[in-house]
This record gives structure tokens, sequence and C-alpha cells, in this order.
């Protein structure tokens, strides 16, 4: 059985969603931070449980917009919020959005708090991380740099797609 | 999975230039270039390509409704809108070529963001800054409340030291010699307290400048007289200008710190010859020196000399090394400078400490001070401290002078003698047990009693001194205890 599924990243500029998606697709990482404009679409291929998956990856620019993401996230079939463990302003992003379009609570859902090779330099506090928990969905931490947690994050979605 | 949405395709010719239409046939893609379109740098899939292929974002649309993907990355270049357009049975994509656009928006974004990340490193840093600071701050404070309590702790014996063996030395005892020494070691010891305080505050950023005229043959003698002792035991001369009618608008006390610390070192760093006190004032300065013919200071620790522990090993003499460190503190903190002028091993050093002339104030009046015996002859004074020792200092200090004494040791007895007994001055330490200074405060206002209550505490600052007058006493005297100082303090109130 083959299925395709539409897989977007939301969070703000620079938490890493780019590198997340390019340490997925090809394991590889840049130092070089170069903002997404748009939307920049990838496929990778899995095999969940007998069924070949073709994800979609919409990696969508990050900037903060009204309306932004409506034109992307239709017909989504799972998301991946990415917070950046550096910067808890980042972590404002899933209220906003998930207040203004409400509809994709429904949605297969996982986050990356990611950045986690600076965890030294990490600025969460237990309060942010209760918070993303009231969410109902995985919680990993991860880092796009060395990449931790990317693969398995990924294929959670995957799984949480198909079941 | 896709919709047979599109049988044959119509190209409207008004799409225009720079847009590229494809007719949608998931079987067969066709694809039409128009226009000048900038896309044509896309290979365009041949004949038998499926457009998810060239397209692989439509592999997941269902085609069902129209629709708009705006800023579609096709590659790191180009870029375009992508508009689904459906007309009855014909459906239409369309693709608006945005590359230029893009790369002007992908600019402008890069450079914002990249403004943001500074911005929010910047925050960063000076919020761990501030957080440093803040952390700092408290620590020294608690540093300065440590040292505060240790040197009160410290104090309380050391006035029994001190003032019994100043008393047996008053008293030609048989062994002067080594009172003597009890006596030099204790005020050594005083010195070192007053300074450990004074560096726990100026740490901890805790005092005020408090300027009062001063005479400047005064304020020499009180230096001499408190420093004589060790410079007669070293065969020097300490020797100041005769006279200087010069009345000065200074912090006395902390000038007083400062010179005291200037001459002890000097007294310590000289084994032959003098250590001179000079006063001069300019337009705009006074100008305080202290010469010694001691052993100077070496060039290379000339400019690390006011770092704090920094001192001259070559003497055998005991310092903390934090003197001069403290009274460069001081003299920063009363808008002075502290300089080394000159040293030299053959002439020995000069130091001078230069105060800015303040704005005029209203000159203190002079305090009209009466013979002490006098003034107490007959007057009942209660002394209040919860250390016996102290208490029978006071008393053997006191009682010459004609007082009626009353000592306690608690507030029970202070409130019993109180009652019974007709008071006209109280001295108390603030720490009395499980009570403290402020209760006989309270118990006079109970019993309606109006007396002059003096305090007795360590080393208090300029404020902590002005929140206890608040409280309602009416003076307070340093401790560990000068027999001069509260002697005076005690003069001033009774004639009030």
């Amino acid at each position: 059985m083959k299925l395709a599924k539409k897989v977007c990243l939301i969070g703000r500029f620079a938490v890493g969603k780019t590198s997340l998606v390019k340490q997925y697709i090809s394991k590889q990482f840049g130092d070089k931070y170069k903002t997404t404009v748009g939307v920049s679409i990838s496929t990778k291929e899995v095999l969940i449980n007998d069924i070949e998956l073709s994800m979609v990856i919409w990696d969508i620019a990050g900037f903060e917009q009204d309306g932004h993401y409506a034109h992307y996230l239709r017909g989504v079939h799972g998301l991946i919020w990415v917070l950046d463990g550096t910067e808890p302003e980042s972590f404002e992003i899933l209220d906003i959005i998930s207040e203004s379009i409400p509809e994709i609570k429904q949605i297969p859902s996982i986050c990356f708090i990611n950045k986690h090779d600076l965890v030294d330099e990490w600025r969460v506090n237990d309060e942010d991380i209760e918070k993303l928990k009231s969410h109902n969905y995985a919680v990993l931490n991860s880092s796009a740099k060395t990449g931790e947690n990317v693969d398995a994050g990924f294929n959670k979605l995957a799984e949480l797609m198909v079941s | 999975m896709i919709p047979d949405i599109v049988k044959s395709f119509l190209v409207d010719q008004k799409a225009g230039q720079g847009c590229f239409c494809l007719a949608l046939n998931p079987e067969l893609a066709i694809i039409q270039c128009f226009g000048n379109s900038k896309l044509v740098g896309v290979t365009p899939p041949d004949i038998n390509t499926s457009v998810f292929d060239f397209l692989p974002i439509l592999m997941t649309e269902t085609f069902e409704e129209n629709f708009e993907i705006p800023f579609f990355n096709i590659n790191d270049s180009q870029v375009c809108n992508i508009h689904f357009l459906k007309e009855k049975e014909i459906s239409y994509l369309v693709l608006v070529d945005r590359s230029e656009i893009f790369q002007v928006t992908q600019k402008y974004q890069q450079f914002a963001h990249d403004d943001n990340i500074s911005k929010n490193k910047f925050k960063r840093l000076a919020e761990d800054l501030e957080k440093a600071k803040q952390k700092l701050n408290k620590s020294n404070q608690e540093k300065a409340i440590l040292i505060a309590m240790l040197s009160h702790e410290l104090g309380t014996p050391l006035t029994s030291i001190l003032g019994y063996s100043e008393l047996l030395l008053s008293q030609k005892s048989n062994n002067t010699k080594e009172l003597e020494v009890i006596h030099r070691n204790a005020i050594h010891l005083k010195h070192m307290i007053e300074n450990t305080l004074l560096f726990g505050r100026s740490e901890a950023g805790g005092f005020q400048s408090q300027l009062e005229y001063v005479s400047v043959s005064e304020l020499f003698n009180e230096i001499i007289s408190t420093l004589k002792p060790a410079a007669i035991n070293k065969k020097l001369k300490l020797i100041s200008a005769e006279f200087i009618d010069q009345e000065i608008n200074i912090d006395m006390t902390r000038t007083i710190q400062i010179l005291i610390n200037l001459t002890n070192n000097a007294i310590k760093y000289t084994n032959e010859g003098s250590v001179q006190l000079l006063f001069s004032s300019t337009e705009k300065n006074h100008i305080f020196s202290v010469i010694d013919t001691g052993i100077g200071v070496e060039k290379e620790l000339q400019n690390t000399i006011f770092n704090p522990w920094e001192r001259i090993e070559e003497n055998a003499e005991k310092g903390s090394g934090i003197g001069l460190y403290i009274s460069q503190k001081l003299a920063n903190a009363i808008g002075g400078t502290l300089k080394l002028l000159y040293s030299s091993k053959k002439d020995g050093s000069v130091f001078q400490l230069i105060i800015p002339r303040s704005s005029p104030q209203k000159q203190k009046i002079p305090e009209q001070i009466e013979d002490f015996k006098t003034n107490c002859l007959g007057k009942s004074l209660l002394v209040v401290d919860d250390d016996y020792d102290i208490l029978m200092l006071i008393e053997a200090i006191l009682k010459p002078y004609g007082f009626k004494l009353h000592t306690a040791l608690d507030l029970k007895n202070t409130n019993n003698i109180l009652l019974n007994n007709k008071i006209d001055i109280i001295l108390t330490d603030y720490n009395l047990g499980k009570n403290n200074a402020s209760s006989i405060i309270k118990s006079m206002k109970d019993m309606n009693l109006k007396i002059p209550i003096l305090l007795m505490t360590s080393m208090p600052s300029e404020i902590i001194k002005s929140s206890y007058k608040t409280l309602g006493f009416s003076d307070v005297i340093t401790k560990p205890l000068s027999r001069q100082n509260l002697i005076n303090t005690l003069n001033k109130n009774l004639i009030k």
C-alpha cells in the first residue's frame, strides 16, 4: 500500500526547521543560517507497518505574518512544531497558531525542542516544559547538528499519520 | 488518489509573460511554456514524466478546490507562486515566476533575521550580565552582613581587653610593659576589625559621605594620639605641623580612617627617623601628606600597592594587606584620590590624600564642652549590657567622675531600675539577650519617661546611625569603646 502525506514544520525563524529537514533527508548540517522565504519541499519515502509512505515535507518560512500559515497548512496530515531551547520566546508560537487555527489541534503532531547540542545555553524552565506537555504530543529534545532524535521524531510522526 | 480532473487544457494567452502554465493530467503531464518565463531554467519534464516528479508538492493535493501556494522554492534560485484554478471541467495550474521578488525579499528577510538574532544575543548577554551583577551584589551584601556580624562579635570582647588594659595603664600598674604589649596588640586588632568592616562595606557599596567642619589640628591630634604609642615603641618621631588654624568641611570619619591607615603603615615600614603629617590647600583641593623615612616601596610594587592583599614583604611587621586598598576605596567614596607621590629606598615614601573642597555649607557651631566632672556629678547613669565584663569596664571608667551608677544585664532589671529610680541618662548595648535596646525605648514610653538614651554598637554606618536615631536613640557610640569617645558623647548629651 502506498500513501502520500503532507507534513508541515512550524516554528519561529532561526529555530532550525530547514536544518532538521536537511538532517533528516540527507544527513547534513550547515552552520551558516539562511532564512527561508515561502516554502521548500522535500520528500522522504519511509516504510511503516508495510505501508510505503511518501512524506511530503513542507518547510515553511518562520517569519510571523497575519494569516501566513493559512495557505500552507491547507490539507496538512502531520505537524512538526520546532522550538528553540536557547530561545524561550520561540515557545510562544505554539499558543499563537493553535489559537488562530484551532482545527490544527486535531492533526497528528510532534514537537522538537531543538539545539540540544547547545544544552548549556538552554533557557527553558520547568514551566515552559509543563505547558508543552499540556498539548498532548510527543516532545523530543533534538539537534539538527548532531542528528539527535531527528529520525526518531519524523518516524514517530509517520507512525501517527498512518495509524 | 489523484482525480482525473484534466481532460484537456485551454491556455489563456492572457496569462501573460512570466507565467508558466501546466495543464494537469495525472496520467500524462502536458507542459507548455508561454511568454518570456523566467522559469526556463527549470528542466521541463518530457512529455511522459509525471507532473508529480516535477512538482512533488502536488502529491498530496486533492484538486477539489482552487488553491494558492505562495513562494514555492523550486530550487535555490527559482521561486514561483503556484495557483490552481478549476473552471468547469478544465483545471489550470499556473506558476507565476517570483524569482526576482524572492531574491529581494530573501535579502531583506535575511538582513532582518540576522539583525534580530544579533539583538537577541545582545539581549541575552545583557540579561546574563544583569543576573550575574545581582548575584554578585547579593553575595557582597551577604558577605558584608557576615563581616559586620563577625566584627560585632569580635568587638565585644575587644572592648573589654582595650578598656581594661587602658584602665590598668592609667593606674600605673607594676606590669606596665606587659600591659602595653596587650594594649598595643588590642589596638592593632581593633584597626584590623575596622578595616575588615570597611572592606566589607566598600565591597557592598554601602556607605555615604558625611561632611562636617573639623579643625585640621584636631584631626591631626586624633591621629597622633591614636598612633603615638606605636611610634614611641619604634623610637620614631611622629609629628605634624604644630598648629594649623584652619577648619575644613570634609568627611571626618573616613578621612581619619584613611590617615590612620597611611600613618600606621608609615610607622610599620619605618625603622628609624620620622613620620610626618602635612596639610595644604589649593583653590580646588585639600591635600594631606604622610611622609616617612622608611624602607620605601619597590618600583615594581608601586603600581600594585593599592591592590588588595599586596604588601611589602621585606618588613616583619604585621599587616593584612588590605589597608591601602581600603584607604583608596574610602578616598574614592568621599570623592578624593589617594596616591603614592614618591618612594625610594634611600628617602622613604610620600603618600598623598587629595580631597576636593566641598561647596560651603552651614558651619557647625562648636560645642561648648563643659567640664565633664561638673556635668556628671550626682547624675544617675543606667548602663545596660548583657556582657558582664563590659558593664564592669564602663563602671570602672565612669565611677571616678562622680556618676551614680546603675547596671542591668537584661530588660527586666532595666525596667525595675527605671521604675524605682530617677535616671538622668541611659547607656545601652543593642543586643540584650532575648530582647534588644528598642524594648527599653518602648518601656520608657509606657512609663512616660523621657531620658536620653545612648546606644553602643559596632562601627555603624551613617545610614544605620541615622536609622537608630529615628528609632528614638539620642546618640550612637561606636564599639570597641574608646574612653575618650565615651566621655565626649556622654558629656555632649548631659549638657543638651
